[in-house]
């Protein structure tokens, strides 16, 4: 019994050993990648680009549905957006309110005649409407049956779309003016062939929108929009940034990601039935380069380009994180050939394997390590000193480890302007580890089992709350 | 040697059993503290710094934006300007940073001869010589010299020969490309042979900085940029001579053939057909007509339909018509295809009506899609 305790013991220690390690090695890459980021971005001007006439052309591929509230200004602001070459196709999801009507009226379209190519599988077309006006001609509007997912009305855009990158957004979601430009400077400036780039989202909630445009970043007053504004923070500036070091980024995100659409095409378009789009889509790209033997980029950006409207009803939370539990589950199911297979290089020997050990195996860890700590205390096993100092190592460890991502956001751009705002997502470091890291595991766990015993998922309907709009000026200081 | 392994595998293990742990992890836990710590000393100093330029640019921005509206936009001063007046520190380092900013928001907006007394106001108060100082003194300090080296560019200041010819020569690709640009914007045509014999290792990004940098500039001559264009040079070098050829209207089919026949990267290929086509190539009609085959991938008998669409004048006919008829042929070619045939009107009316007269209800929907006028991008 005893070698049975030392052997779980040893398991437990050694996942952790290495867990630890891989942290402190993203610490310090997440570092150099952004300072290489920051001075290439310092070492020419931006506007290079925007003038440019012969820049590669992006379409922007946002589906909607029931947006009636906010559909028009978003799609105006879509359309603002500072880049010589693209166009906006919305893809209108059957929706039941009169997201379709609102669109028509305002920006003067009309039906078009269309033959679509059905590159990737989705729901049938029924139309597709282009504006009358001259100032709105890079608009396309794609109306078809709802397919069930925002898979299926992105691969609408996808067959609909005429350049040669692929911007998928959400048509609810604030971007930057200059997210194309800093988006395409990514593509152009790397050695290989760049398939994806993602940047950093944060949310959206409490920060000041008009019309559809960002007019000042505020951290999020709900207390749980604020946990995932610094999971988010964490999770590009530390995570994603420093696998971008390395090349192998597993994952770009549904809210925002450019993908080259010859590569999206050729893997098959975004599988409707995943649910965990963004990452399935992403993983079967990497996979699709390397059984053509061809070199390839992910990259990431460490600039905030998106603001999104997190769920702030724990409902709505741990929903979202069930579905993406679930996805990354059925990711490692479906692709598992990939494990440790050399074809693959550096996907299948460090970025599948992490996702899988670490990732993915990381709630049951937990869980089971609880467990275990249980198990220890009732059968007096328990070194009490050793144990007390291991979790305080571990809490220091993540607020020191969330206070680093902090850092490196202001390192990159000073979005929050308000000193009092910093102060609170530093001490939200705090509390995070004993109030929002047990509903993730709570959640994650759910989604396995529901995803074990193949329970349909239940998608929901995300209550938008909208930002606040207008500012008031009286809190803002030139 | 092997018992002094065994003696070092025991203690370690022994370390382990005792003391070890424990104390790794209390040194684990100080260091965590430790860095805590600096990330919030980092915080605070990255907000101070953040606070610092946005109250020295709230002070100084209104005094420089009212000094540029009365001396230069309305008196139309040209140089000696009572920069006294301004009464700026110039010697703090960050009152520098503020200045400099804004001077180049302004200067990038007012152009013509207001914009060269702008640069004569950058000049006098004295940012020319500290741009000098700085490509000659920063060494490989990449931002300090492209920044450096741009304000030269932009207040267009004559740098020594030495010094261009060692950032030339520099390792960092940021470092040369900011020379060329320099170059090309100061020297204009004349720096055409020195800077272009040395594009090796620039990327499609750097390859956009040259092409913007050369458009922007005076030059309307006849300077031959495809002598530039080698088979064995990067995609982003040809690429960037075949947009100069496009925008200057300068067509050299045999050097673009020498490219296209090669096929030694599918991207310079795609690319010197579609140049053919934008530079109105008629005598090459016939030769992409014979070089176009069914076994070619898709991406090459696109561009190849679609340069026959911009210079064609009727040779090319029956064989967009083949395709358009071919059922094989993905709706993507025939969409490209029709259009390259109303492109030749007059030459493919008898064509064109034929079609109309031949097509099914899923064509039909094609031809009038091309066809709309609302439509833009295909």
């Amino acid at each position: 019994m005893k070698h049975f305790i030392f052997s779980i013991e040893f398991v437990f220690g050694f996942y952790c050993l290495l867990l630890l390690i891989v942290y402190v090695m993203l610490f310090r890459m997440s570092s150099i990648s952004i300072r290489k980021n920051l001075r290439k971005r310092n070492s020419r001007r931006i506007q290079t680009l925007m003038d440019s006439e012969i820049a590669p052309g992006v379409s922007i591929v946002a589906p909607a549905y029931n947006e009636s509230v906010t559909i028009v200004n978003n799609v105006r602001s879509l359309m603002t957006l500072f880049y010589p070459r693209y166009e906006v196709v919305i893809v209108n999801d059957g929706s039941k309110d009169d997201t379709l009507e609102k669109l028509i009226k305002e920006f003067d379209l009309v039906q078009v005649d269309f033959l679509v190519d059905y590159l990737v599988p989705c729901k049938e077309i029924k139309a597709i409407y282009k504006s009358r006006d001259i100032s709105h001609k890079r608009l396309t509007i794609v109306d078809k049956i709802n397919g069930g997912s925002k898979a299926d009305a992105v691969n609408a855009g996808i067959n609909v779309a005429s350049f040669p990158y692929i911007l998928n957004t959400d048509v609810d979601c604030v971007l930057a003016n200059d997210t194309l430009v800093q988006l395409m400077e990514a593509v152009l400036d790397a050695e290989e062939r760049v398939i994806a780039v993602g940047a950093t989202l944060r949310m959206s909630n409490s920060s000041y929108v008009d019309s559809g445009m960002l007019v000042e970043a505020a951290l999020p007053k709900p207390i749980l929009a604020r946990f995932q504004e610094m999971e988010y923070i964490r999770s590009y500036l530390l995570g994603k940034m420093g696998w971008n070091y390395l090349n192998c980024i597993p994952n770009v995100s549904g809210g925002l990601g450019l993908f080259d659409k010859e590569i999206l095409i050729a893997a098959g378009g975004y599988d409707s039935k995943s649910l965990g789009e963004d990452m399935e889509m992403v993983t079967r790209m990497c996979m699709t380069m390397c059984d053509n033997n061809q070199k390839y980029e992910v990259k990431y950006i460490p600039q905030t380009l998106c603001w999104t409207e997190g769920p702030d009803s724990l409902k709505m939370l741990t929903r979202q994180r069930i579905r993406w539990a679930r996805g990354l589950m059925q990711i490692i199911r479906t692709h598992r050939k990939a494990f440790l297979n050399p074809k693959y290089k550096k996907f299948g020997l460090i970025v599948f394997p992490y996702n899988a050990i670490f990732e993915f195996f990381a709630p049951i860890m937990e869980i089971l390590g609880i467990f275990f700590y249980i198990y220890l205390i009732l059968t007096h096993g328990i070194n009490w000193p050793m144990a007390i100092l291991l979790l305080i190592f571990v809490y220091m460890f993540s607020v020191f480890l969330t206070s680093f991502s902090i850092l490196l956001d202001n390192y990159v751009y000073k979005y929050y302007k308000r000193r009092k705002d910093i102060v609170r997502l530093c001490l939200t470091a705090f509390i995070e580890p004993f109030i929002y890291h047990p509903i993730i595991v709570y959640s994650s766990i759910k989604g396995y089992i529901q995803e074990l015993f193949g329970k349909k998922h239940a998608w929901g309907e995300m209550k938008r709350k909208g930002t606040l709009s207008p500012l008031p000026s009286d809190n803002i200081k030139k | 040697m092997l018992s002094q392994m065994e003696k070092t595998i025991n203690s370690i293990r022994s370390f382990f059993e005792g003391e070890g742990w424990p104390i790794l992890v209390s040194i684990a836990l100080v260091l965590s503290f430790l860095l805590w710590i600096f990330c919030l000393i980092g915080i605070a100093l990255f907000y101070y710094r953040d606070f610092r330029y946005r109250s020295h640019q709230a002070k100084i921005y209104p005094l420089l934006r009212d000094f540029i509206y009365e001396y230069i936009l309305i008196e139309n001063m040209v140089s000696h300007f009572p920069i006294d007046r301004l009464e700026l520190d110039l010697d703090k380092g960050i009152v520098q940073k503020v200045v400099r900013n804004i001077l180049h928001e302004f200067i990038f907006t007012i152009g013509g001869e207001k914009g060269k007394s702008m640069r004569n106001l950058f000049n006098e108060l004295g940012f020319d010589k500290e741009a000098q100082y700085e490509i000659r003194h920063t060494g490989n300090h990449v931002v300090a010299t492209v920044r450096s080296l741009s304000d030269l560019a932009l207040m267009k200041v004559d740098v020594q020969e030495e010094v261009i010819a060692q950032l030339l020569n520099n390792s960092s690709t940021e470092i040369r490309v900011s020379a060329f640009k320099y170059l090309l914007q100061v020297r204009g045509e004349q720096a055409f042979d020195l800077v272009l014999s040395r594009l090796h290792g620039i990327n499609a990004l750097n390859a956009l900085d040259m092409y913007q940098a050369i458009v922007s500039t005076d030059y309307v001559g006849t300077y031959e940029f495809s002598q530039w264009l080698d088979i064995t040079k990067s995609f982003s070098i040809n690429c960037l001579m075949m947009d100069l050829m496009v925008y200057y209207q300068q067509l050299d089919e045999e050097k673009l053939w020498q490219l296209i026949t090669s096929n030694e990267n599918s991207k310079t290929l795609l690319k010197a057909i579609n140049t053919l086509g934008k530079l109105l190539a008629r005598d090459s009609e016939v030769r992409l007509t014979e070089f176009y085959s069914t076994e070619q991938p898709l991406n090459v008998k696109i561009e190849i339909v679609k340069a026959l669409g911009r210079l064609g004048q009727g040779k090319s006919i029956d064989l967009l018509e083949k395709i358009f008829k071919d059922e094989s042929s993905v709706l993507a070619l025939r969409k490209h295809v029709y259009r390259s045939l109303v492109a030749q009107k007059p030459y493919s009316i008898a064509c064109l009506r034929k079609i109309e007269n031949e097509v099914d209800s899923d064509e039909y929907k094609l031809i009038r899609y091309v066809s709309h006028p609302m439509v833009h991008y295909i």
